[in-house]
């Protein structure tokens, strides 16, 4: 095979790999904070004049 | 995590990913071809940032199995993990680039030689090690047993190391390496190191997050929890 292509292959397996499980953190890592984080405040609550 | 933690996180990441774009753009346009290699020898800023950041994701892991066995804090455990995770990746990416750069230069994918094969040995020790973490455990005993198994895994390392730096005819060879090599081989290695820490730390926050998420929904410690210790506590 030729060469560059070779080089091509290698850097775009490598890559892949690192970054893929990189986004996949990140996406999980942003998911659990937004379920950690606590709701928001409901307007007009128990307001009797709402 | 607060917003300046979440504001930090996000820095680094696009700091981790304007390194690795600049490293790639050196390889594409700054590296001159070997005049002996030709073109293949590219190959070798993957691989080598990928090997050498293996051997330090290992010093990391072994440390943090250390740490585990002298304060038994959980914190510890879970850094243990996230950095086996990355040496199983990184090493992966250092033995599939170096069958690549094999392939072409020696015409063969793999040779029974003393540095590929402590590296293979490298990479089934740290798998080995992630799946032990998944069989069922005694309670309590799972971290313990890993952070063993993790110090043993770890005699691999100097192995890996001084069979590559000592038998340098059995493993590939650059030789002289021009100016642009050096310098494309230095911000390689560093994008691949922030690119390392990141994952092991985004790795371990988020083993901290849904651990405490699990706390705070299971109040009562499940059989196999570990109560906390009082150095964790305090």
């Amino acid at each position: 095979m030729n060469d560059t292509a070779v080089v091509i292959i290698a850097y775009t397996f490598g890559l892949t790999l690192l970054l893929g499980y990189a986004a996949s953190l990140l996406i999980r890592h942003a998911q659990a904070l937004r379920h950690q984080s606590p709701p928001p405040p409901i307007a007009h609550q128990n307001n009797p004049d709402s | 995590m607060n917003r300046y933690g979440t504001t930090i996180l996000r820095a680094y990441w696009l700091l981790t990913l304007s390194l690795l774009a600049a490293a790639l753009a050196m390889v594409i346009w700054y590296v001159p071809d070997d005049p002996q290699s030709g073109p293949i020898l590219r190959i070798v800023h993957i691989h080598l940032a990928a090997a050498i950041n293996t051997l330090i994701a290992c010093t990391v892991v072994f440390a943090a199995n250390i740490a585990y066995l002298w304060q038994r804090d959980n914190r510890w455990d879970a850094l243990g993990d996230a950095g086996a995770r990355v040496v199983v990746l990184l090493c992966f990416v250092a033995l599939v680039t170096g069958m690549l750069w094999a392939k072409q230069t020696w015409g063969r994918w793999w040779e029974w030689n003393s540095p590929l094969t402590f590296s293979l040995i490298l990479w089934l020790l740290y798998a080995g090690y992630l799946l032990h973490r998944r069989l069922p455990h005694p309670p309590g005993r799972r971290a313990m047993r890993s952070a063993a198994f993790g110090i043993v895994a770890f005699l691999d390392v100097p192995l890996v190391y001084l069979s590559v730096r000592m038998l340098p005819d059995s493993h590939l060879s650059v030789g002289e390496r021009a100016t642009e090599t050096v310098q494309t081989q230095i911000v390689w290695l560093l994008a691949v190191l922030f690119l390392s820490g990141g994952l092991i730390s985004t790795r371990y926050l988020l083993t901290r997050l849904t651990s405490a998420g699990d706390a705070s929904t299971h109040a009562q410690p499940g059989p196999t929890q570990r109560p906390a210790s009082p150095r964790m506590i305090a």
